[in-house]
């Protein structure tokens, strides 16, 4: 099997590889195989950064980059083309995007689906902010499970407990969960 | 083989050499943080500071006391710890030749990282390519979990009293290092049965005074210098039994001191190290889908040479891609230039091709790899660097 490549596109801060890893080790808790792999560089609070995940349903031996992904996961729409070279991503392939407003349909990469969550909203609503940042890594991996079906949102919830140690926190972060997999909405899918 | 249900885990490599080291219960971890190995640095402390390993961290000033400390433990009977990368290997050259030459066990993790200058963080072997010819063993692995197993192998092949040598255990910086990815976990029971405390053939004692390395005359010296040689030669046997025995226990074979995929018919030997050989098992899948019959031959065991080993299996091959992710500047890779002295010694001859891949971090993927061997098959390159 082909191995299937996730590229997550957040900024520097974030925690954007503990999001890889906690989309990871759900993977992982399923029974596949999956590999995290950061791109390390001159990071920044703020800067694009990217890290991607592989899954494959038994050995994973690649160990370079992901280039063009399967899916992409865009912690802001303005990521995509900033971090994505213009080429289509693989057969079947998949947006998910946090965004209030879907700003382009990204002809270019040919997605089979975009996917929308407004993540701050419900960050915002139940008050998952720290320092006045708003906290959206976990309802945007809730929308990633809702538009590929690729990992359960239970699974999601289960690698939260494990790695977010504060019980308040994994409250907080499994009800956005569910909050986002209940309004993600899915404005273009080709038939 | 055991069917034994175990705990998986996801880490990165610096998190599963942290957890094997920990297993290996060693005395003193005596180490200076570097990019990118700091984190096994970090894991290791917190695991003194919070009890969950019972050994002394030294916290030094840098990597040329690291090594000190570590030689001051190893001489004293103790199991030793310490990793490093890069610049902190180079600085802790002078007491890395004398771990090597005093024939002092002990385990260093190497989170291979190119040198400067130009400034760079990520992989390529230029640093424990350097220090080759210290006295060092030196085991390079392809995956998270064989940097976990060798870590643990790598303990019982120094200790041993036939081999009684240092090893490094490379490991490429974040290519392994920071990427996290499917483990095995061992249980401290089964590494205890595995592992037996260090047994220390000689010991420094207060009440009978020994000195280690003092002057030696030439005559002396040429000959403890062959019996490292022949420790060597040694350390490949016990390196291929210490392999058999853990594959028997834990179900995990790492061949010994080469490992090979692909056609067993192959006429086409792809030869080389670490992920890049990994990565090489997806080219020769892909290239044997073609019809194109290759192989790949993964040397893990750099030093001691598997010169035997090489031999045996080169014997089919027409066609040997060499790949290096280092170079010995002004002649060539360093694994190419093993290989073309084995083939001269036994007489095999094959076409040779020696690419330097991957420096400085850049990706080596599967493609690029079809595409080098294809380049050589039909004579469009004929080795060097691949940029």
């Amino acid at each position: 099997m082909e191995p299937i490549e996730i590229m997550i596109l957040g900024r520097g801060g974030q925690g954007n590889v503990t999001t890889a890893k906690i989309l990871a080790y759900a993977v992982v808790s399923e029974g596949k195989n999956a590999m995290v792999i950061p791109k390390y560089g001159a990071e920044r609070r703020g800067a694009p950064v990217q890290a991607s995940v592989r899954i494959a349903a038994d050995d994973l031996k690649m160990h370079a980059q992901v280039v063009i992904p399967n899916h992409i996961i865009a912690m802001d729409e303005t990521l995509i083309r900033k971090l994505l070279p213009p080429k289509p991503i693989k057969e079947h392939g998949t947006i998910t995007v946090n965004t209030d407003k879907l700003e382009d349909t990204y002809d270019e990469y040919m997605p089979s689906k975009i996917g929308v969550i407004d993540a701050i909203a419900i960050a915002n609503e139940i008050n998952l902010t720290r320092s006045g940042v708003s906290l959206i890594s976990i309802p945007v991996l809730a929308a990633f499970a809702k538009v590929t079906g690729i990992v359960k949102l239970e699974s999601i919830n289960e690698a939260v407990k494990h790695y977010i140690s504060s019980p308040e926190w994994v409250e907080k972060n499994i009800k956005a969960a569910k909050l986002a997999y209940e309004r993600t909405v899915i404005p273009i899918e080709s038939k | 083989m055991t069917t034994v249900q175990r705990e998986i885990k996801l880490l990165t490599g610096n998190e599963a050499v942290a957890e094997a080291v920990i297993l290996a219960r060693p005395d003193v971890v005596s180490a200076y943080p570097i990019t990118p190995s700091s984190p096994i640095v970090e894991a290791l402390n917190k695991a003194v500071e919070t009890g969950r390993l019972d050994a002394e961290f030294i916290a030094v000033e840098s990597e040329h006391s690291a090594l000190g400390g570590t030689i001051g433990v190893s001489v004293a009977g103790g199991r030793a710890f310490t990793a490093t990368a890069s610049q902190g290997l180079l600085y802790m050259a002078e007491n890395i030749a004398w771990a090597g030459y005093g024939r002092l066990p002990m385990v260093a993790a190497i989170v291979n990282r190119a040198l400067a200058p130009g400034w760079t963080i990520w992989v390529d072997h230029q640093d424990s390519m350097m220090l080759r010819d210290a006295g060092w063993g030196q085991l390079y692995v392809k995956n998270n979990q064989e940097a976990y197993d060798t870590i643990i192998q790598a303990y019982k092949i120094a200790e041993n009293h036939d081999v009684y040598l240092p090893f490094m255990v490379c490991l490429d910086g974040f290519v392994l290092s920071h990427t996290a990815s499917k483990v095995e976990m061992l249980t401290q029971e089964e590494v205890d049965e595995f592992l037996p405390p260090f047994d220390p053939l000689v010991t420094i004692d207060p009440k009978n005074p020994l000195s280690f390395g003092s002057l030696i005359p030439p005559d002396k010296y040429m000959r403890v210098r062959k019996e490292l040689q022949l420790s060597f030669e040694r350390a490949k046997t016990v390196i291929k039994e210490v392999n058999r025995e853990f594959a028997e226990r834990f179900g995990r074979d790492y061949g010994g001191l080469v490992e090979t995929y692909g056609n067993t018919e192959a006429n086409v030997g792809i030869i080389t190290m670490s992920t890049i050989a990994e990565e090489s098992e997806v080219a020769a899948d892909m290239l044997n889908e073609e019809g194109i019959k290759t192989e790949v031959l993964r040397i893990r065991s750099f030093r001691p040479f598997p010169v035997e080993e090489v031999v045996k299996i080169s014997k089919k091959y027409e066609h040997v891609i060499v790949i290096d992710r280092a170079i010995s500047f002004g002649h060539s890779g360093q694994v190419y230039t093993e290989v073309a002295k084995t083939y001269f010694e036994s007489k095999l001859s094959p076409e040779l091709y020696g690419y330097i891949m991957g420096l400085g971090g850049k990706d080596v993927t599967y493609n690029d790899i079809v595409a080098v061997v294809k380049d050589s098959l039909n004579g469009k390159r004929k080795g060097g660097f691949v940029l």
